[in-house]
C-alpha cells in the first residue's frame, strides 16, 4: 500500500489538504493508506535522502523556507522514477519546473476537493500499474525450471539454440537447448511492450539501453547489439516510442 | 557482327538498368526491383533478338517500330520502379538512355576499326563503368534530394534527353549517315556537348539547393532573434509595469489601511482582487530556462498564433547543453515550421502542435506532433515523410537527419491516427 506524504510550511494548509486526502480515502475505501505530515521541507529531505527507493504518492508545496518543492523533487525523481508528485502552490509560476521534476499535477491553492480527488485517482492508477502482478519468463535450466521476473531482464541472446539470459543485476541464465522457435519461446517477452527485437537473435529492454546509435545498441552493462538493416525502422521507432511515453 | 551487335545492345540494356537503379528513388525492395530490371533485360533482348536475327521486307520500318517498342519498355520501367510517377521518372529514364550512348558509340568505333569483337566488348563495358562510377560518386546523393523538389520543371528538362537522343539516332541510322562511325570528332563533340549541358543544369540544382539552405538558416535565426527581442520587450514591459505598481504601493497600503478603519471588506477585496490581476499581468511567459529555445518557442508562438495555430509547450532544457545551440535551433525551427504549417492547413482537427522537449543527464528527447488529415508517404530507405508540395519543402525535414545524422541521434516519424508526430533523440556520453 502506498504512503502518502504532505508537506507544506503553512500548518493551516496542511491541516486541509490532510483532511481532503482523508476524505477521498473514506470515499474510496483506501483505509489502510498511512499518511504522514511535515510542515518541515528540509525533514523530508533528510528522509527520503536516507530511503533507498520513494515509490510513494508525494503532495508538496512549491515554495518553502530551507529545502523548496523542487529540491524536494529533484531528489524523490533521483531515487524513483515510479514516485507520484502533486504540487500544490499559489502561483502558476513555478510550473514549467514541476515539469522538469515530472511532477504529475500541478494545483492552484487554495486547494479544490475535486482537483485533489482527480489528481488522486490518477496517482492511484499510476501506482497500480507498477503493482500489477510482475509477469515472469520461465525456462528450462540444468537444475530444472527457473522463472525470472521480465522487469528484471536485460537482454535475452539465442545462440546455437541456447539462450542467455542476462539480469539487470548481472546474473545471466543459460536455458537448455531450445526445441521450439526462439519467438515462440520467449513469447511473453515479445510482447512486453518493454522489449524491442532489434535482431532475430535478441531481445533487450529498452529502458535498459544507454545509448541507441544507428546499426546498433549500447546497453547499461556495456553489451553491444547488433540492430539488422530490416529491422532498423520498427526498433528506433518502438525505442522513441517509448522513450516518449517514459521522459515526455 | 549480329551477334556483336545483339550481345552490344544487351550489355548496354544491364548498364542502363543499373543506372536506374541508382538515379532513381525506388519504389520496390531492391530485390523486386532487380527481377523487374532482369524481366526488362530479357524484353529489350528479345525485341532485339527479332529485330538483328528476323529479316523484314521493311527494314527501316521494323527498325523505327523497334525501337519505339523498346523505348516505350525502357521508360515504362522508369516509371514502373520510381517512386515519382512524373517528369522525373521520364527525366531519369531518358538520360539513362543517354548515359549508354558513349560506351555504345565507342564499342561501335572499335569494332569497325579493329574489328575486335573482344575489344569492342572491353571498351563498351570499361567506358560504361568508367561513367557510371564517376555520376554515382560525384554526383547520386545530391541528385536524389533534388529529385525530391517538385519546383524543378522537370518535364521541360526532358526535352534534353530528347534532343540529344535524337541527334544521335539521326546521326547514326538515316542512311547518308552509314560511315557514321568515321565521324569519329563530330560524335564525340555532341557526347561532350551532352556532358556540358548535364553538368551546367546539375550546378544550378546545387546552387539552387544551397541558397535554400541558406535561406532556410536565415529565417530560423531572423527567428531566434525575433523572439529574443519580444522577449525582452516583454521583460522590459513588465519591469516598467511592476515599478508603477512599486510606486503606488505606498499609496495602495495607505488606502488600505483607510478602508480597513472604515470596516470596508468588500472593497478592500475589490482592491486585492485588482492588485492580483496587476501582478498577473505582468508575469512574462517563458517556454523554458534555456535562452536561445525560449526565443525560438516565443517567436513561434507568435506566428503560431497568427496562422490560428496553438503551440502548447512543455520544455525542460538548460541553459548549458552539449549540442550546438545553433543547430539546435535549426532543428527545432525546422520541426516546428513544418507541424505549424500543416496544423493551419487542417479543418477537420483541433489545431494545435504539441512540444516536449526535456534535456536530463546525457540525453535530448524532442517531440513534436500536430493534426494530420492525409496520407503521409514515408521513404522505405530513410523511413522519413516525403514531401509532396510544390517549391521549397522537403529541405526542412533533410535538414533535421542531416543534423540528426551528425549527432548520430536518432530520428523518426510517424502517424498515429490523425496525429504527425516527429521524435528526436540525442545521447551525449
Amino acid at each position: 500500500m502506498p504512503r502518502i506524504y504532505l508537506c507544506d510550511d503553512d500548518l493551516k494548509e496542511l491541516m486541509k489538504t490532510r483532511k481532503l486526502v482523508e476524505e477521498y480515502l473514506k470515499d474510496v475505501q483506501k483505509n489502510d493508506c498511512q499518511i504522514f505530515m511535515y510542515s518541515d521541507s528540509q525533514k523530508l529531505y533528510d528522509y527520503i535522502e536516507s530511503c533507498e527507493s520513494a515509490a510513494d504518492i508525494f503532495i508538496l508545496d512549491m515554495l518553502m523556507p530551507g529545502k523548496d518543492g523542487i529540491e524536494l523533487g529533484q531528489l524523490i525523481r533521483s531515487k524513483s522514477r515510479d514516485a507520484v508528485m502533486i504540487y500544490t502552490t499559489t502561483t502558476e509560476d513555478f510550473a514549467l519546473k514541476a515539469y522538469g521534476v515530472q511532477a504529475q499535477r500541478y494545483i492552484l491553492k487554495p486547494v479544490e476537493k475535486n482537483e485533489l480527488t482527480e489528481a488522486l485517482d490518477y496517482a492511484y492508477s499510476e501506482l497500480g500499474k507498477m503493482t500489477e502482478d510482475e509477469v515472469t519468463f520461465s525456462m528450462k535450466v540444468a537444475d530444472g525450471i527457473i522463472s525470472v521476473p521480465i522487469s528484471q531482464i536485460e537482454y535475452i541472446e539465442n545462440s546455437a539454440r541456447v539462450l542467455w539470459v542476462h539480469m539487470v543485476d548481472g546474473t545471466v541464465y543459460k536455458s537448455l537447448c531450445i526445441r521450439q522457435a526462439f519467438e515462440q519461446v520467449a513469447q511473453p517477452v515479445i510482447s512486453d511492450s518493454r522489449f524491442l527485437q532489434p535482431h532475430k537473435s535478441f531481445l533487450v529492454q529498452a529502458g535498459q539501453i544507454a545509448q541507441y546509435k544507428t546499426g546498433e545498441i549500447l546497453m547499461n552493462s556495456g553489451r553491444v547489439v547488433q540492430v539488422s538493416r530490416n529491422r532498423q525502422s520498427d526498433t528506433k521507432h518502438r525505442y522513441l516510442e517509448y522513450a516518449a511515453k517514459q521522459y515526455l | 557482327m549480329e551477334l556483336f551487335v545483339l550481345l552490344q545492345y544487351t550489355v548496354s540494356m544491364v548498364f542502363l538498368m543499373i543506372f536506374m537503379i541508382h538515379f532513381l528513388p525506388l519504389r520496390y525492395s531492391v530485390k523486386k526491383t532487380t527481377l523487374i530490371s532482369l524481366g526488362i533485360v530479357m524484353a529489350v533482348f528479345g525485341i532485339d533478338y527479332v529485330r538483328i536475327f528476323v529479316d523484314w521486307d521493311l527494314e527501316i520500318m521494323m527498325e523505327l517500330l523497334a525501337t519505339m517498342l523498346e523505348i516505350i519498355i525502357v521508360q515504362g520501367a522508369a516509371f514502373l520502379l520510381s517512386r515519382y510517377r512524373d517528369g522525373r521518372a521520364l527525366f531519369v529514364g531518358l538520360s539513362s538512355s543517354n548515359y549508354v550512348l558513349a560506351g555504345n558509340v565507342s564499342a561501335s568505333i572499335v569494332m569497325e576499326l579493329t574489328g575486335n569483337v573482344i575489344l569492342a566488348f572491353v571498351v563498351q563495358i570499361v567506358i560504361h563503368s568508367l561513367v557510371l562510377m564517376l555520376l554515382v560518386r560525384g554526383i547520386r546523393k545530391e541528385f536524389l534530394v533534388a529529385l525530391e523538389n517538385k519546383g524543378i520543371q522537370w518535364e521541360v528538362m526532358c526535352c534534353i534527353p530528347v534532343v540529344f537522343y535524337t541527334v544521335f539516332f539521326v546521326m547514326v541510322y538515316v542512311e547518308s549517315n552509314i560511315n557514321w562511325v568515321y565521324n569519329i570528332a563530330e560524335l564525340y563533340l555532341s557526347l561532350l556537348a551532352l556532358a556540358v549541358t548535364y553538368g551546367i543544369i546539375f550546378l544550378n540544382m546545387r546552387t539552387a539547393r544551397k541558397v535554400e539552405e541558406t535561406r532556410r538558416q536565415n529565417a530560423a535565426i531572423e527567428a531566434y532573434a525575433k523572439g529574443v527581442m519580444m522577449h525582452q520587450e516583454a521583460v522590459q514591459s513588465a519591469e516598467e509595469r511592476i515599478r508603477i505598481l512599486r510606486h503606488d504601493q505606498k499609496h495602495f497600503v495607505s488606502a488600505l489601511q483607510t478602508l480597513v478603519e472604515r470596516q470596508a471588506y468588500g472593497e478592500i477585496q475589490d482592491m486585492l482582487n485588482w492588485r492580483e490581476a496587476a501582478i498577473e499581468e505582468n508575469r512574462v511567459i517563458a517556454f523554458c530556462e534555456n535562452s536561445m529555445i525560449n526565443g525560438i518557442c516565443c517567436s513561434m508562438d507568435t506566428r503560431a498564433r497568427r496562422q490560428g495555430v496553438k503551440l502548447d509547450c512543455k520544455i525542460t532544457i538548460p541553459e548549458q547543453i552539449y549540442i550546438d545551440q545553433f543547430e539546435l535551433v535549426m532543428i527545432l525551427t525546422n520541426l516546428l515550421d513544418n507541424a505549424i504549417t500543416a496544423a493551419a492547413e487542417q479543418d477537420q482537427y483541433e489545431k494545435i502542435v504539441h512540444v516536449r522537449m526535456r534535456y536530463e543527464k546525457t540525453q535530448l528527447l524532442i517531440e513534436v506532433s500536430n493534426p494530420y488529415g492525409g496520407t503521409v508517404e514515408f521513404d522505405h530507405e530513410s523511413g522519413l515523410p516525403v514531401s509532396h508540395r510544390r517549391g521549397e519543402h522537403g529541405f526542412g525535414t533533410r535538414s533535421i537527419a542531416s543534423l540528426a545524422k551528425k549527432y548520430r541521434a536518432v530520428y523518426d516519424c510517424t502517424c498515429e491516427g490523425h496525429e504527425f508526430i516527429a521524435r528526436l533523440m540525442f545521447c551525449f556520453s
